[in-house]
């Protein structure tokens, strides 16, 4: 199995990439390929020695890369050759404050956020297309679901993910090609993890990890709410009517 | 800042985590204010706070970096955990040579308490098994130490207590295991000279050893003996076996914070009387996988919740072997007395192994560890009677678990404190040190 990893930097992308160095056995692992792509090489290689200890008999690659701009993407996932699995991860969680405040912040929110992983989610469908099977995933957000005055800068970006990776699902729905977006809920970062007694509030990692290989790995399509408690609670964010929403603080 | 404690939840001031990049940069250019390393804060004392300082934590720090299954020799970030080495190396058939009661700790955080496990009789200590570490400190020198080179800083770092700089990354030697199971027996005995004599019988031919101990009346001093070895390949079953298998781990938890503690006279005493009769119920031999051998506290994950808002003192001392029989028998009955009882007495013999580190805890005679719920004067009088028999005795306490010794408490427990102090990092101190060391 070949699967590439975009962002393989991101906590998500290591924690699933790490869930699936563990999912082979030994007697399998050489069965297992990665390519992990993202814009530092050093903290790649990290990634990749990481792994490599995990999976000693699989195979792993890295790709460094300039991930807006649309030349390198394309001339990289060429370079992927056959892929059975591809998970797009990059995105930051921009800060609403200082995206109203300063264009700049803005204008790279929407590359980063919105550019780059389209820019890699078409050329992989163009691959999975050629191939006739595949399996891609983009990690969206919660935050998509609902516009809300705290982080809509970041919200409207996941929420273009959502209708690309819908269009994307609608276009490859009688194929082997599965696409599915995955919504994260707030998940803990490493920093929280110092604290013997992390918020309950937020998902550990590893848990949501386990769930998008588990649903990748099935051929899920659509959407993933992870942890699944979200798939509920959106639906009832979604439905409050907008005179009540508005004088709520989200 | 927020509000971080360490494992015993005593109330702490508030203090600021900062999390490291892989030079730790962080550290260096600190200046006056306190700054001190942090892993996994399952330390239950105050030896991994500094309130009003900075916390500089190692959780970024996560990643494996390479493995030799030649040698054994894994070299990892800081922030990995134990838990995360049993999972990985276990399928490839190699286990950590020592691991402590819960595996929700640091790889760095064990080099600096230079923890101790079931087998410090047979394997010594964490940082028996440690080849090299790089440290960072901060006056921005990045140092390799091991037994060739840094030797002295290598020796003060380990059971360090985080204050000679930050780890970056360690190597230890793993040992190799032929399954992820042991064979186990549990036997229980009545008195501490009874204990005494198992641990005599026991200790050539079982590597593992640990005792649960009833601290509470009635049958004060009675308690369940655990021995255990790695099980071969294929381990026979037989009818006589009891399977303990690994369990779903952190399924069960307490979920939320207790305004009050759900430790009590009646609680400990009803505790202490179950353990041991669920235990002598099934004495005998068992077949147990890893996790509920090593770790059966981390099935409950938060179990320190139960001690309430106050929190909860741990006890650890070790006292000469010899003599020792009255000396643990004369802290049984100071407890009993008190009518404090503790859940979780662990007694154990230590090893004669010559310490790995200038400031390890560990010595050859004989340990008792102890959880007290905190009823403030009362718990802290009754710790500070306890020191004077382990000084009587000439033992010591060990500081990793502390939060209120004295000073002259520590200094008779530790030889080394002024050659120790050469080595310290200036911008690092702890609520520990500042209390123990004067910085
Ligand atoms: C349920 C339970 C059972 C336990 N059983 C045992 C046992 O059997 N035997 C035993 O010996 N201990 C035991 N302990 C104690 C525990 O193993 C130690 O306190 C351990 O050191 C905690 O590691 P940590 O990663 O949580 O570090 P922390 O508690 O965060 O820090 C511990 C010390 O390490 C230092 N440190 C952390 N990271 C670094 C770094 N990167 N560089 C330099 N210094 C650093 C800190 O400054 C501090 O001094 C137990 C604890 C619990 C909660």
């Amino acid at each position: 199995m070949k699967i590439a990893i975009v962002s393989a930097t991101s906590t998500i992308g290591q924690a699933a990439a790490r869930k699936w160095a563990a999912n082979f056995s030994i007697q399998k692992q050489s069965e297992l390929q990665f390519v992990l792509l993202g814009r530092n090489q050093t903290a790649l290689e990290t990634v990749a020695a990481d792994l490599l200890v995990r999976a000693p008999k699989a195979q792993v690659q890295v790709m460094s890369l300039d991930m807006l701009d649309r030349q390198s993407v394309e001339a990289a996932v060429n370079g992927l050759g056959q892929l059975d699995v591809a998970l797009i991860c990059q995105g930051e969680l921009t800060d609403q404050v200082s995206a109203q405040a300063d264009s700049a912040v803005l204008a790279n929110s929407v590359m980063v956020n919105v550019l780059s992983p389209t820019l890699f989610a078409e050329a992989i469908a163009r691959k999975f297309e050629a191939q006739g099977k595949g399996k891609l995933a983009i990690i969206g957000s919660v935050a998509g679901d609902r516009g809300r005055k705290s982080n809509y800068a970041y919200g409207a970006s996941k929420a273009y993910l959502a209708a690309y990776a819908q269009g994307l699902v609608h276009r490859f729905a009688s194929t082997k090609v599965s696409v599915l977006l995955i919504k994260p809920g707030p998940t803990a970062s490493r920093m929280t993890l110092s604290l013997p007694n992390p918020p309950a509030k937020l998902a550990a990692p590893e848990l949501v990890a386990e769930q998008i290989v588990k649903s990748i790995d099935s051929g899920k399509r659509g959407v993933l709410y992870t942890p699944t408690i979200w798939f509920a609670i959106m639906l009832i964010v979604r439905l409050l009517p907008s005179f009540i929403f508005n004088k709520i603080n989200l | 800042m927020s509000n971080l404690q360490s494992w015993g939840r005593l109330p702490v001031q508030k203090q600021q985590l900062v999390l490291a990049g892989s030079a730790a940069e962080e550290l260096v250019g600190q200046g006056k204010a306190s700054i001190l390393p942090r892993g996994l804060g399952r330390s239950y004392g105050d030896v991994c706070l500094n309130p009003g300082g900075k916390l500089l934590s190692s959780a970024a720090l996560d990643n494996f970096i390479s493995f030799d299954p030649q040698t054994g020799l894994l070299t990892a970030q800081a922030g990995v955990s134990l838990g995360e080495i049993q999972r990985t190396f276990a399928p490839q058939g190699f286990m950590l040579p020592v691991t402590p009661g819960t595996q929700f700790v640091s790889l760095a955080g064990a080099i600096a308490n230079d923890v101790h496990g079931k087998n410090h009789h047979s394997m010594g200590t964490f940082g028996d098994h440690v080849t090299s570490l790089t440290l960072v400190r901060s006056d921005s020198s990045m140092l390799e130490c091991s037994q060739e080179t840094n030797f002295d800083l290598f020796r003060a770092t380990i059971g360090g207590l985080g204050l000679t700089g930050f780890i970056t990354q360690a190597t230890i030697r793993l040992q190799p295991v032929q399954s992820p199971w042991l064979e186990t027996e549990n036997i229980p005995f009545k008195n501490v000279a009874e204990f005494l004599m198992l641990s005599d019988e026991s200790e050539s031919d079982f590597k593992y050893s640990v005792s649960w101990v009833n601290c509470a009346s009635p049958a004060n001093g009675r308690g369940i003996f655990m021995r255990g070895n790695h099980a071969g390949p294929q381990f026979k079953k037989n009818s006589t076996t009891i399977l303990r298998s690994e369990p779903g781990a952190g399924k069960l938890t307490v979920p939320f914070d207790l305004a009050f503690s759900l430790v009590n006279k009646a609680s400990v005493t009803a505790f202490n009387l179950g353990y041991y009769y669920a235990n002598a119920a099934t004495a005998g031999k068992h077949v147990s996988h890893y996790q509920p051998y090593f770790y059966p506290l981390d099935a409950v994950t938060k179990w320190n919740r139960i001690y309430g808002n106050k929190g909860f003192y741990q006890y650890q001392s070790v006292v000469p072997r010899t003599g020792g029989e009255d000396v643990l028998q004369e802290m049984l009955d100071k407890i009993r007395a008190s009518g404090q009882g503790s859940f979780l007495s662990v007694l154990k013999t230590m090893g004669d192994l010559p310490p790995a580190g200038l400031m390890s805890f560990s010595r050859p005679g004989i340990t008792l560890a102890l959880d007290f719920a905190n009823h403030g004067s009362k718990t802290l009088r009754l710790l500070d009677a306890l020191d004077e028999i382990v000084l009587a005795a000439g033992g010591a306490v060990n500081p990793s678990k502390d939060a209120r010794m004295s000073r002259e408490m520590f200094e008779a427990s530790f030889s080394n404190i002024a050659e120790f102090n050469k080595y310290r990092d200036p911008a690092i101190s702890s609520a520990m040190s500042r209390r123990l060391l004067g910085s």
